[in-house]
Parts: structure tokens; C-alpha cells; sequence
């Protein structure tokens, strides 16, 4: 499908999938403008009591430094959101022009990535991402190329595999034919044509990119104190897990409540692109 | 069957090349980490004396010539001792293997148990409420991080006695039901992901089989409908449910680490990531090799677990 046909799936959305792009689009929005919101204020130490359970004045309670943990949690989808799209957005771009190369040029190239990208897969995303870590010391660049590499290899597949059916397809040999260079074949006919799968991959990635961000950071090994991802809020407070439960659980709920909303409409998208029509059984 | 053993040679001579790289990245990556073993623990001693504390442990000469020494060591099955604990590494790691062994099997048990048949009622019922709750509750547990599920689950467990327990641990000799007592919870956290996978996966591949025309035929011939799921839905639903296995093995092995640190654990995953932070090179390269091992070795029987299934991948080679 082609990228240019992509607007249109908007329209075709149901009601299920504009009030979860709403509530994905208020959370997101809250978090970049963060800075800009009221709760903001009372991000510092001592803006209220300790440990105080949730109640009208701090609607997700407050943690051990007297922090309002809904400001906090709202610092965190930004922190989170941001560093595993950035992340991710990257291994879109580059994963695309190394699956359309391998799938284009074949050669020695092909056999080699899938080589490459074989053993990529091979490391536990978590245990990949500790050793990024560890070797580029923890941190927010960390974290984002421990995405990278993660999500890299699925991009290069992806984009590999699609490659594979629009190289057949009439139009291509057409311009191999009438004389076009390989890079102006990949640009112009390639490219939008395996645009649109690769963004519907790319929204599952960009979960998946939260998981990761999130579970690095709750190792420790993400974004460092005293900003905070939602992964951070987690690792921060588990010890009041007892005692003051809503540190944990406020920004735990968020967290899970973000990636579901990006899955769910991931796979509504990949529905559209890509419907299967099964028949009832008798 | 030629095709067949042409395939598992190519397959397992793969996989020893995946290892290998895998190995020699884990090495020079340990390397690379800011602050050596003998930078971080001997902090005070003169540079002569460090040098010298790096060379009683194997850690001076040039990193090519202490790679090549630890693989020819490595590939006859000795890994070392530890920089910490100077025990040898195997023991160290072998201590610890039982403990998420068994957290991974009750995972994958889980997996099966509950994701397998659920999947395929939701495919089968396609157009029920039931399958479209299916759908959602799948998706709602592959969202749900590990930790966030894991913390969820030690806040309401500590606050009611309902049999099952959140933290410690007692090993299977001491009897299957204390056992289960503490192994069940971490294991369900450590599944949840794969189990929302494979619910989703089931589904739709079985949703996939019925718009085929080859259950159209068999319908219109009236084959009755248990018979079609089992003889023709279930069987052809069964690749791409094999292909996610791969990926579950993944997410079981990544997912021990987090599961361990969550409920404070002292099995393989968080051993080493302690290690990572301890730089305990040998632990962590030996804990890693095995860890991707592992994978390797469930991908390429899964492969081959292919061509039994279907047999038209075989004969293509």
C-alpha cells in the first residue's frame, strides 16, 4: 500500500480506536507540555507532606521528598515517550534503507545483514540493552541506542520482506528497463510503497520501545535522577510498595495504560492495511 | 530426509557462528565499560601494585591475546572463576540455574495452558463478544511491563493471605507445594507477556486458516465442524504460533532479569546483571553465552520443528 493512501485510514477509524488515539493524544500532550502545566509547580521537594496518601489536593498522593507524584508521572511519559521515539523513529530510518538495500541489491549484501540481523536477535532485548548501557554508562543516550539496536533488527526485516513483493511488481521493472539508477528505483518506486507497513511496525516498535526504556530505567540503568521516567517513579518507590502503594502503582497504571493504547492502535492499523476475512464455521 | 539433515547441518553450523559472535561482542564489550574490575575495587593502591592485582587474575597483556586465551579455554568447557567470589564460574552459574529454569518451564506451562486453547476458541468464534474480550485482554497483558504487573501483584499479595507468596523462596527438594507457593507468582509475571502473545497470535492465525479455500472445500463436503478444526484449522494455525516461540524464548530469558529483581530472586538473570555492575567478566561473558545459547538452540529446533510440520518448507531447502 502506498504511503500516500496512508491519510485515509484515518477516516476509516472506528469509535473504539478515536477514543484511544484521544486518551493516547491527552496523555502525550500533557507530557510534552509539561513544563507548561499546573502541576509542574509542585515537582520540587517539599510542595507537600510526606508519603501522603491520593486525595483532592494531590490527586496521585505525594512521595517521600513531598513531591506531587502526578507531576512527577506526567514529567514521565514525556521523558519516557520522548527517548524511545527518538529511538525508535532512528531505527525506522535506518533499518528501512538497510532492508530495502539488502532486498534490492542482493549479492553477498543480503546473506550478510540476515547474518547480522541473526545475531542481533540472538541477545534478550533486556540483557542487550544492560550491556549498551553498561558499556555507553547509564543514562538517556544509552537508553535510546539500547532501543535502537533492539528495534533495529525487527525495522530491517520488515522493510526486507516488503522490499521482496514490490521489486516484482510491473512498475519496477518498468523503470529498471528505461534506464533509472538503483538509488532513484528505491527512492521513487520502492520507498512510498513500503512506507505505509513500516510505519504500522514502527507504531508496535515504539511499545515496545517503552518497555524497554522503562524496564532499563527501572534497572537503574535509563534516565538518571533527578528527572524521571515512568520506569525511574517505579525503581524510585518500590521499597514503599507497602506502605505507600500509590507511588508505584499511579505511575505503573500510566505506564501500562500508554503502551496499550499505542498496541491497540497499532493493530487497528494493521487491520486496515491488511484484512483478513475469515468464514464462519457452519 | 535429506533435505531434512542438509537443513539441520546448516541450521546448527548457523547457530555455532551466532554464538561465536555473540561471544566475542560480550568480551570486547566488557572491555570497553568505563572503570575495570582493578579500577573499581582497588581504588587506593599505587598504579604497579594494580598492575599487578590485574595479572594475578588474568586481566593484563592485550585484549586480542586475553580473548584468544579465554575462547581456546572457553570452548573446552572452562570459564573461569569469578573476580568476586573466586569460585569457578559453571558452579557459580549452575547454583543459580534451578531457580529460573524453573521460573522459565512454569512460564512456558502457563503459556500453553492457558493462551493455546484461548486462542484457538477466540479464532474459532471469531464473531463472539467472547473473542473480541480475548483479543483485548491478550493485548492488555503484552502492555503491561513486567515490573509494572510484578510490583502490582507484591502490593496486593502482601496485603492478603492468600496462599501464594510474594518474595523468598524455597526449591523444589523441599516439596512441590511449598515450591509452587513461591514460584507460581513470579512465574505468572514472567509469562503474562507471552501469554498475550501467543493468545493474539493463535487467534488470528486461526481467523487466517478459515478464510482459506481449503476449508471452504472441506465444509462444503461436510466434514464436520470438530473434525475440521482439529484436521485442518489447528494444524495449518500451527506455524506461525511455532515462529512466535522464538520470540517468547527471548522475552522469557530478558524477562528472568526483571522478574528476579522484582521479587528479589537470586537466580541466573539478576546474577548477571550484578555482574555487569560488579565488571565480573568472566560471570558475565559465560552468563550471557549461555543465555544466548539457549535462545539459539530453541530457534533452530523451532526451525526444524517447521519442516516436520509443514512439509512443503523442508523440500524448498
Amino acid at each position: 500500500m502506498n504511503i500516500r493512501r496512508l491519510p485515509s485510514l484515518v477516516g476509516r477509524l472506528g469509535w473504539d480506536a478515536r477514543l484511544v488515539a484521544l486518551l493516547l493524544a491527552v496523555l502525550l500532550l500533557a507530557g510534552l507540555l509539561e513544563p507548561w502545566l499546573p502541576p509542574a509547580e509542585y515537582k520540587a521537594p517539599a510542595s507537600g507532606p510526606r508519603r501522603s496518601a491520593p486525595g483532592a489536593e494531590f490527586l496521585f498522593g505525594t512521595d517521600s521528598l513531598g513531591r506531587s507524584v502526578l507531576a512527577r508521572t506526567i514529567e514521565g511519559i514525556r521523558l519516557t515517550f520522548v527517548v524511545s521515539a527518538t529511538a525508535v523513529t532512528l531505527a525506522g530510518i535506518v533499518g528501512s534503507i538497510i532492508g530495502m538495500a539488502a532486498a534490492y541489491m542482493r549479492g553477498v549484501l543480503d546473506p550478510l545483514i540476515a547474518a547480522v540481523t541473526n545475531v542481533m536477535f540472538a541477545f534478550p532485548a533486556i540483557i542487550f540493552g544492560l550491556l549498551v548501557t553498561a558499556i555507553l554508562g547509564p543514562g538517556t543516550t544509552s537508553a535510546i541506542a539500547a532501543i535502537f539496536f533492539v528495534v533495529l533488527p525487527t525495522m530491517i526485516r520488515v522493510s526486507r520482506s516488503a522490499t521482496m513483493t514490490v521489486i516484482e511488481r510491473d512498475f519496477v521493472i518498468a523503470a529498471e528497463i528505461s534506464g533509472a539508477s538503483p538509488s532513484r528505483i528505491l527512492r521513487v518506486h520502492i520507498a512510498p510503497n513500503i512506507a505505509a507497513i513500516t510505519v504500522v511496525q514502527l507504531a508496535y516498535m515504539l511499545s515496545i520501545g517503552m518497555i524497554v526504556e522503562s524496564a532499563l530505567s527501572y534497572l537503574g540503568l535509563g534516565v538518571q535522577p533527578p528527572t524521571s521516567s515512568l520506569g525511574t517513579l517505579l525503581r524510585e518507590n518500590s521499597a514503599f510498595i507497602v506502605a505507600a502503594p500509590w507511588l508505584v502503582l499511579a505511575p505503573g497504571a500510566v505506564l501500562a495504560v500508554l503502551i496499550f493504547s499505542v498496541n491497540y492502535l497499532g493493530d487497528y492499523a494493521r487491520g486496515l492495511l491488511d484484512p483478513v476475512e475469515p468464514r464462519a464455521l457452519a | 530426509m535429506g533435505a531434512f539433515l542438509s537443513r539441520a547441518v546448516i541450521g546448527v553450523m548457523m547457530a555455532a557462528a551466532t554464538i561465536l559472535a555473540v561471544a566475542t561482542l560480550v568480551f570486547f564489550g566488557m572491555q570497553m565499560i568505563e572503570g575495570t574490575y582493578e579500577e573499581l575495587f582497588f581504588p587506593l593502591v599505587t598504579p604497579e601494585q594494580r598492575a599487578e592485582i590485574a595479572a594475578a587474575r588474568g586481566l593484563d597483556g592485550s585484549q586480542w591475546d586475553r580473548y584468544v586465551a579465554w575462547l581456546s579455554h572457553a570452548v573446552r568447557g572452562d570459564f573461569g572463576t569469578s573476580l568476586i567470589t573466586g569460585r569457578p564460574v559453571l558452579d557459580e552459574l549452575a547454583s543459580r540455574l534451578p531457580l529460573t529454569l524453573q521460573l522459565g518451564l512454569i512460564a512456558i506451562g502457563l503459556i500453553l495452558l492457558i493462551a493455546l486453547p484461548l486462542g484457538l476458541l477466540a479464532g474459532v468464534f471469531f464473531r463472539s463478544r467472547l473473542s473480541q474480550t480475548g483479543r483485548l485482554g491478550g493485548m492488555a497483558l503484552m502492555s503491561l511491563p513486567d515490573f509494572v504487573l510484578g510490583s502490582f501483584l507484591l502490593w496486593l499479595f502482601s496485603r492478603q493471605d492468600w496462599w501464594l507468596r510474594v518474595g523468598g523462596w524455597r526449591p523444589l527438594s523441599e516439596g512441590l507445594l511449598p515450591n509452587l507457593q513461591y514460584a507460581l507468582l513470579p512465574s505468572f509475571v514472567l509469562a503474562a507477556t507471552g501469554i498475550g502473545i501467543v493468545l493474539a497470535t493463535t487467534r488470528s492465525a486461526v481467523m487466517q486458516t478459515l478464510a482459506q479455500d481449503h476449508v471452504l472445500a472441506a465444509t462444503s463436503r461436510g466434514v464436520p465442524s470438530g473434525r475440521l478444526v482439529r484436521r485442518h484449522v489447528v494444524r495449518n494455525s500451527m506455524v506461525p504460533v511455532m515462529t512466535m516461540g522464538g520470540i517468547i524464548a527471548g522475552y522469557l530469558l530478558g524477562g528472568a532479569v526483571i522478574v528476579e529483581t522484582v521479587f528479589t530472586l537470586d537466580g541466573v538473570g539478576r546474577f548477571i546483571v550484578s555482574s555487569i555492575a560488579a565488571r565480573d567478566y568472566p560471570v558475565v561473558q559465560a552468563g550471557v553465552i549461555f543465555v544466548a545459547s539457549v535462545f539459539v538452540t530453541i530457534n533452530l529446533i523451532i526451525d526444524l520443528l517447521y519442516s516436520l510440520v509443514d512439509p512443503r518448507i523442508g523440500s524448498r531447502g
